[in-house]
């Protein structure tokens, strides 16, 4: 006796070889025989190829809804979520210290309109844990634009909000650093100005001088540094007319691999993909359910073999060949699947529609989930009639007219009693 | 009863045939089992050193940063980052938190005002008892030089010791007693390094920056610049063992049969002090006292019921996020494990997390029904092939004089058979490791079992139903048809 | 009219056009049972042959090895020249579809097919052209007095009238050789002596070859051969007046 993994192997191998070109062409060739057989089967048992057509159909329908249902509700959430509010088309932040590649090179990237390099980086300050930005004298990014007045060495702007949280007016002291084994050390900065931040790279990120942060860095030795010192760590780029986002974010994510980007459309992809993962049970559920409509069409399938022991072997003794009749049982089963899947296809399309419009739940049924259930289902039907259609291709035509037990691996000493099991 | 013995005869006769039909009863009902199974509670060790760590059996965060259901809702939801000062222990087991996570828009501030505390709180019934999460950040400051980062938490006394069975975990020293809340007395983490050389009954210096306001987003201002100095005595070492692991790295000459394993604990820098005394500092250094707090605690009458007490305060409170500590440790995929060191030296444990795991809401019941429906539907083909098989041999049998009701019963019974049989195995199979743990908790056998049973009936039950239901009416139908006209059936 | 499919290597002018040698054939029942111990046959082209004995004597497993259906456990059948150990299952299948006719006991026609179709089910497998096949078909159901209920199913047949029509199934592709399991065992005595005079009829005017296991006397009567078989082996060969003619 075979152990299990020999007969799944030798079923993969038959698999295989029964789709092989040169067997198909051959078997296409005798469709005209064997085509109306197998829907005079059909016709001839409407009860139990309309089951395993509802069992297919219902495992399709599930698939299909529950498919429309994660990528629905993926895009409600996506499209409820708000934009960032960014200064700039993308900014990124960690690009790497020693050894990564310099922000400079951007300015061979095609996508990249311009660009801006500026300094991010956490510290305590006397108001809490912050982002310090420290941005160039004539950066684009100042709350004032480029034109408008920055801090001096030694200043900082803060946040509206912040200062008033914390009781800072202008002319107050902010103190900046972090904290080493001696405890926290830092500088102190004078308020110069308070600003209201309009874009999430500013809100609650205190203001400095690229110079001044990248001094106070050095001196704390703190964040990234490069051969000549401690190197600002974030860009904001402005994409070139007549590029895409995507093109340009995937040169930063080139150029810069261990860098965080974001863009406007960030948030909205995140949610996609939260909801998309939290609702891959459903990916879970959809796939058993079709897998079970397979076992529930193995059932039947097994039962329509059982019942034509004697009309096989007839066949097989008039001069079918094995995979003559293994087709043709594939042939009159694949008949009841597409059937199945049609009507799964359009009864999933027709539940998605009905909850579309009745529930508040937004579904949306895309090509690649109906293709993945095409696929799906195919293979479930393919799985769950081999058996049956490999059981009569390895029998006799003696032991099927005789009405004997069918095995996967008919022994020549066996006596086919069924003591040991067959079917 | 001859049919009765004929029908149990057939079965055992035809196993092999009948193997597939009670294959597909088992998978059945082994689906039934475990949505239901998913939606039933813990045993009471679940998940216990987390649950000691937090002080907690539910965590209670004032903003959603997991989707729990969505679509049909207005909410716009937008990016935010955690205020950084504000701690949770969402930080423990979500450090990816840090980097952005999704909220409604318009939700109120990420805190909880604890002037104002939701009402269900104390409505809602499995609900022992709350508390304010009391974290604060400090750093301790080493006679010897140096400084650690660490996170200061006040801890309930009577919860620690009555129901996380906190004396136990406590490896050098005592834990508080109930009447040193208030008291200068700490507890360190003896997983640690830095904090596992401090001795009981020694001198703890720590240093807790100054509360300067409450940001935007609700959470504390700290001035670190201007810290203020606390002095405890440490009244012990805690460690929070989570077992053993095996240590990676090791060469396959040196490689012990079996590979050597490493203990490990909750590596999480913390020192413990009582809630009255944590209340007390908060007091100083903010100038008033506790009011926001970023998370609740819930503490439970049995973790059996856990998640459904979480569900219904989730239901209750629409715009928090609300998940045992068993699904916050699942969900995070937390772990450690142990490498030999590159020399060779010694070993270093390593915490770790998975890729998130997205079972973070139960399976919902929409989708229960689904799997019910679909379990259903393979019963249904299992009784068709059962009867549809049967017919010839239903046609001999009422040739030889058999009744109606005869050939009724032999099918019945054989349905019975089979799905008591296939649901029974599924049912086992699934619902084993459930009861294995029930049996493992403080759980009484009686509740387990009664637990056991309820699922055990809802499940044999449903499948028994549908295959007398799906066999009964087929069989009817043969019983009345001809003998002739079975005997030729094909 | 070409015939596709025939296997090659047909030998010419042989005498014996079917001939089993030291057949065997054992079942792994219990301790193992020899159904067919050793059967030497030669069956002559165009012999009406009756193999005959009492129940359990092998008849229907020699039927089945000369026909293909069964592999032996020793010993070897060759059809035409062609040896049955060189042909694999394709071969065997082959060799059915064209060089042998089957007639069984219970008539084994395929429901889901009328008589016409199951008539012109082996030229279909044979390939032949659908002109062919209908012309043929005709001429069959004609033959064996079944053309009025030609796009009739089985179902709406008697015993006698299903049998007539797997007979003219049998005939369909020429074949070498009809093997007919038991053909009257299922017929009254009307219809089995329609079958038998059916058998007679084209073995006389189309020189077809018959091997027929029956226990009925009247096939016996007008064999060229009779076998009588027992225990497995062949008790007494009786050739007749006009064995060989064709």
């Amino acid at each position: 006796m075979l152990s299990l993994l020999e007969v799944l192997g030798q079923g993969l191998v038959n698999l295989v070889r029964s789709l092989h070109p040169r067997r198909l062409r051959e078997f296409g060739r005798r469709m005209p025989l064997y085509g109306p057989l197998a829907l005079r089967a059909v016709k001839r048992r409407p009860l139990r190829h309309l089951l395993v057509g509802l069992c297919l159909a219902a495992g399709v329908v599930v698939y299909l809804t529950l498919s429309a249902a994660s990528h629905g509700s993926a895009v409600d959430v996506a499209g409820r979520t708000e934009a960032l509010r960014l200064p700039a088309d993308v900014l990124a932040f960690g690009l790497g210290g020693e050894g990564a590649r310099p922000p400079e090179d951007l300015a061979w990237a095609a996508p990249v309109g311009g660009f801006e390099v500026f300094d991010r980086w956490e510290a305590l300050t006397s108001a809490g844990r912050r982002w310090v930005v420290g941005l160039a004298p004539d950066s684009r990014l100042w709350p004032a634009g480029p034109d408008g007045p920055s801090p001096g060495p030694g200043e900082a702007l803060v946040p509206r909000r912040l200062a008033e949280a914390a009781g800072l007016e202008p002319g107050d002291l902010l103190q900046v650093g972090v904290e080493t084994p001696l405890g926290f050390s830092g500088e102190a900065f004078v308020v110069a100005g308070l600003f209201e931040a309009h874009d999430d790279l500013l809100a609650e990120s205190v203001l400095v001088g690229l110079e001044d942060s990248l001094a106070l860095r050095d001196r704390l030795g703190a964040g990234p540094t490069g051969p000549a010192g401690p190197r600002p760590d974030a860009v904001a780029v402005w994409v070139r007319s007549g590029s895409t986002l995507r093109q340009t974010l995937r040169r930063l994510e080139s150029y810069f691999p261990e860098a965080t980007l974001w863009w406007e459309g960030l948030p909205a992809q995140v949610s996609y993909r939260a909801v998309g993962g939290l609702l891959s049970p459903a990916r879970v559920v959809k796939t058993t359910v079709l897998m079970l409509a397979g076992l529930g069409v193995f059932n039947v399938m097994l039962l329509s073999l059982l019942q034509r022991k004697t009309q096989l072997g007839v066949l097989k003794a008039l001069g079918a060949e094995d995979d003559e009749v293994f087709h043709l049982l594939f042939l009159e089963g694949g008949l009841v699947a597409a059937g199945g899947l049609v009507l799964g296809l359009a009864g999933g399309w027709a539940v998605v529609r009905a909850l579309d419009v009745s529930s508040e739940l937004l579904l949306m049924l895309t090509p690649s989930a109906a293709a993945g259930a095409v696929v799906l289902a195919v293979a479930c039907f393919y799985m769950a009639s081999w058996l049956p259609a490999t059981l009569c291709r390895r029998a006799t035509p003696v032991q099927l007219m005789a009405g004997r037990r069918l095995y996967l691996d008919p022994h020549s000493t066996c006596a086919q009693c069924g003591r040991c099991g067959g079917f | 009863m001859v049919f009765v013995r004929m029908a149990v005869r057939n079965v055992a006769r035809n196993w092999n045939r009948t193997g597939m039909i009670i294959l597909g009863m088992m998978v059945a009902s082994g689906l039934m089992t475990l949505t239901m199974s998913l939606a039933t509670g813990y045993a009471e060790f679940a998940h216990l050193p987390y649950r000691q760590m937090v002080g907690a059996d539910i965590l209670i965060y004032p903003n959603r940063f997991v989707f729990d259901s969505p679509g049909g809702e207005a909410d716009r939801w937008e990016l935010r980052r955690p205020d950084p000062d504000l701690l949770t222990d969402a930080r423990f087991f979500h450090p990816e938190l840090a980097r952005g996570y999704l909220s409604p828009a318009d939700a109120p501030p990420a805190v909880f005002d604890l002037q104002d505390v939701p009402a269900c709180l104390g409505e809602v019934e499995g609900v022992a008892d709350w508390e304010p999460g009391r974290l604060l950040r400090a750093y301790v400051v080493f006679e010897e030089g140096g400084r650690l980062p660490v996170t200061l938490r006040g801890r309930d006394i009577a919860a620690d010791r009555e129901r996380y069975r906190m004396p136990g975990s406590v490896t050098v020293g005592r834990y508080f007693r109930e009447e040193q809340d208030g008291e200068w007395v700490a507890l360190v983490n003896e997983a640690v390094p830095e904090l596992a050389r401090l001795w009981p009954g020694s001198r703890l210096v720590l240093e807790v920056p100054t509360v300067k306001g409450f940001g935007p987003g609700g959470g504390p201002l700290l001035d670190y610049s201007e810290p203020r100095t606390y002095y405890f005595l440490v009244h012990g070492r805690y460690s929070l063992s989570l077992g053993t692991v095996p240590l990676r790295g090791v060469s396959s000459e040196d490689r012990a049969d079996p590979p050597p394993r490493v203990p490990v604990a909750i590596d999480e820098p913390e020192v413990w002090v009582p809630a009255g005394t944590f209340d007390r500092i908060y007091a100083e250094v903010s100038g008033a006292p506790l009011r926001y707090t970023g998370q609740l605690g819930v503490t439970v009458e049995t973790m059996v019921h856990a998640k459904t007490v979480a569900r219904t305060l989730a239901e209750a409170l629409p715009h928090c996020s609300v998940l045992t500590v068993p699904q916050e440790a699942a969900l995070s995929g937390l772990h450690y494990e142990a490498y030999l060191s590159e020399d060779g030296s010694g070993v270093d444990v390593v915490r770790a997390y998975r890729s998130r795991s997205t079972l973070a809401v139960d399976v919902k019941r929409e989708l229960s029904f689904v799997a019910f429906l679909a379990a259903g539907l393979l019963v249904v083909a299992n009784m068709y092939i059962l009867v549809t098989q049967r017919r010839r041999e239903i046609g001999v049998l009422k040739a030889i004089g058999s009744t109606g009701r005869d050939i009724v019963v032999l099918i019945l019974t054989e349905a019975v058979g089979y799905s008591l049989t296939g649901s029974l195995i599924g049912f086992a199979a699934i619902r084993c490791l459930a009861t294995l743990t029930l049996l493992g908790s403080s759980v009484t056998f009686v509740e387990g079992l009664a637990l056991t049973l309820e699922a055990a009936a809802v499940v044999v039950g449903t499948t028994t139903l549908t295959a007398l239901v799906f066999g009964l009416l087929p069989a009817w139908e043969a019983a009345r048809t001809p003998s002739a006209a079975l005997l030729t059936d094909r | 009219m070409g015939r596709p499919g025939r296997p090659k290597g047909e030998a010419k002018d042989v005498k014996a056009i079917l001939e089993a040698t030291a057949l065997g054939r054992r079942f792994p029942v219990g301790e193992g049972v020899w159904a067919l111990k050793r059967v030497d046959l030669a069956v002559p082209r165009g012999a009406f042959v009756v193999i005959t004995g009492p129940s359990g004597c092998g008849k229907t497993t020699l039927l089945n090895l000369l026909g293909g259906l069964d592999r032996p456990t020793r010993g070897d059948v060759v059809l035409k020249g062609l040896a049955y150990s060189r042909l694999d299952e394709s071969g065997l299948a082959r060799l059915r579809r064209t060089e042998i006719g089957f007639v069984f006991q219970f008539f084994n026609l395929l429901s889901d097919l009328t008589a016409e179709e199951n008539v012109a089910l082996p030229m279909r497998l044979a390939g032949l052209p659908p002109a062919e096949i209908a012309s043929r078909t005709a001429a069959l159901l004609e033959a064996t007095g079944m053309s009025h209920r030609a796009r009739h199913t089985p179902y709406e047949l008697s015993g006698g009238e299903q049998q007539r029509v797997a007979v003219a199934r049998a005939l369909a592709n020429d074949p070498a050789i009809v093997l007919a399991d038991e053909p009257t065992g299922n017929l009254d005595s009307k219809n089995s002596e329609d079958i038998m005079e059916l058998f007679r009829r084209f073995n006389r005017e189309k020189g077809q070859t018959f091997v027929v296991v029956s226990h009925d006397p009247g096939f016996a009567e007008h064999a060229d051969m009779v076998v009588r078989m027992r225990d497995g082996e062949v008790q007494a060969l009786e050739e007749r007046e006009g064995t060989g003619a064709c």
